[in-house]
């Protein structure tokens, strides 16, 4: 019996051991993996459509750090010291490019200098020329250029977009190579599946109802690849101001056709629009993510695009 | 009260409002609906689209047209046909539906779109269980 209990316990005190050296083993093995791995690629991003890809290409090999916060009016924003202190410090820079940020040029020979690359959404796209009304009645002071900025309102610019970032991720960091273009796929596949998604709620939309009436002319992509015609009271850029002549005219306009209803954004003032209604008998048709995400279901590129359609279509059905 | 003369005022006041009631109940123009868009068009510029749907298996299979009622299958088909009154300047999208049986593995359904008796659109659809897409008719 007594020799029983000494075999016991020394095949107790091996196996103890074996476990153990099989956990040193396993944490030698997960912190190599880890510091193979190194550190997560420091991403900044001006765009907060640009940063929700981003997230989903890099996945937890990178960090997104978001400059330009959702629910900001990014035709406004100037980055501030600590803005550029980040991002001297990361990596990779995301821009939405075609004039949409008005302080990129002043940035880029700080980037050269810090060896951050620019990823310019905007130079991968197909460009549509911005429908800026009213050059002779108002300060055009803003700073864009003659393209539309608010490309990712056409689901193909935004596909475009996730290759050229997925790019950008395999050449700042090939170890990755096989993770990022594994979720670059996925993303496509989602991205593809919501441009049916918006074909097919549109489908429900009589062509004739296809007006919208907006706070500024950010929905030109969507107009184009949908059959809308826009009419908006600002012009491209949240600072420029409607004329009263250009007022009558909208005025006129949404009267005539008889638009059902006008919608507004989530970083502006509605109060314009609300006039609007009262004079037109439009119905504030809600409210529109058009300068980038927002927050709640809308902080997603897909939860963006889903809100505002669904919006669309309900208000002018 | 012949002593109240407001008592007497209020009461042919009061008459007065009854009798008119039904008066301009009757007269006030009624809500008006919003119109059906083929209601608006020009009937030189309606015409009817054949649409031909054909499935790869029996599927229930759905035809839809903004303003216009669906058209449906009631039971797993092969094929359905309807035809729609649309805008020939501007004729809306069709979305169609083909609701295949998910263990049947990969599942097509084609759309075939005519306009006086010549084709104006096809296209095939993949997928497995619910296939589903959007047609745009070219305008003229």
């Amino acid at each position: 019996m007594q020799a029983f209990f000494a075999i016991d316990l020394h095949d107790r005190r091996e196996s103890i051991s074996f476990f153990m050296m099989r956990l040193l083993i396993a944490t030698a093995f997960l912190t190599c993996l880890a510091f193979a791995q190194g550190e997560p690629l420091r991403v900044a991003s001006l765009s907060t459509v640009m940063a929700d890809l981003a997230r989903d290409i890099g996945a937890e090999r990178v960090e997104v750090t978001e400059i330009v916060k959702p629910g900001v009016d990014p035709h406004i924003y100037e980055p501030t010291p600590g803005d550029r202190k980040t991002i001297a410090k990361s990596q990779i820079l995301l821009a939405s490019g075609l004039g949409f940020e008005g302080y990129l040029d002043k940035l880029r020979p700080s980037l050269e200098k810090a060896g951050v690359r620019l990823v310019v959404g905007g130079d991968v796209v197909k460009p549509i020329e911005a429908a800026c009304e009213g050059h002779a009645d108002h300060d055009h002071a803003h700073s864009h250029g003659s393209a539309d900025p608010h490309w990712w309102h056409s689901i193909s610019n935004v596909q475009a977009v996730a290759a050229q970032i997925c790019d950008a991720f395999v050449a700042a960091d090939p170890a990755g190579k096989a993770t990022y273009e594994a979720n670059a796929k996925k993303l496509q596949s989602r991205l593809a599946v919501l441009s049916k998604w918006v074909r097919l709620q549109l489908a429900a939309l009589p062509k004739a109802n296809r007006v919208l009436v907006t706070s500024h002319e950010a929905l030109g992509y969507f107009a184009t690849d949908n059959g809308f015609e826009i009419f908006a009271v600002q012009g491209v850029s949240t600072s420029d101001q409607p004329s009263s002549q250009k007022m009558k005219r909208l005025i006129g306009e949404i009267k005539a056709r008889n638009v059902r209803a006008i919608f507004a954004e989530n970083i502006e003032n509605p109060k314009v629009l609300e006039q609007i209604t009262n004079e037109t008998g439009a119905k504030l048709g809600g409210v529109l993510y058009a300068d980038g995400l927002g927050n709640g279901p809308a902080a997603t590129y897909e939860g963006m695009m889903k809100t505002n359609v669904s919006t669309i279509v309900e208000a002018l059905k | 009260m012949r002593g109240f003369p407001l008592l007497r005022l209020f009461l042919v006041g009061a008459g007065l409002v009854l009798l008119g009631a039904p008066v301009c109940l009757l007269t006030q123009p009624l809500p008006s609906s919003p119109p059906l868009a083929s209601a608006l068009i020009e009937p030189e510029r309606l015409a009817v689209y054949e649409v031909l749907l054909t499935a790869s298996a029996a599927a229930r299979l759905t035809i839809r047209v903004a303003n216009q009622p669906s058209v449906q299958s009631s039971v797993p088909v092969t094929s359905l046909t309807a035809s729609f009154t649309m805008n020939a300047a501007e004729p809306e999208d069709l979305a169609v539906f083909g609701n295949f049986d998910p263990t049947a593995g990969n599942s097509a359904l084609r759309v075939e779109v005519r306009l006086a008796g010549k084709t104006l659109a096809e296209a095939t659809f993949w997928g497995t269980g619910l296939v589903e897409d959007v047609v745009t008719l070219p305008k003229p």
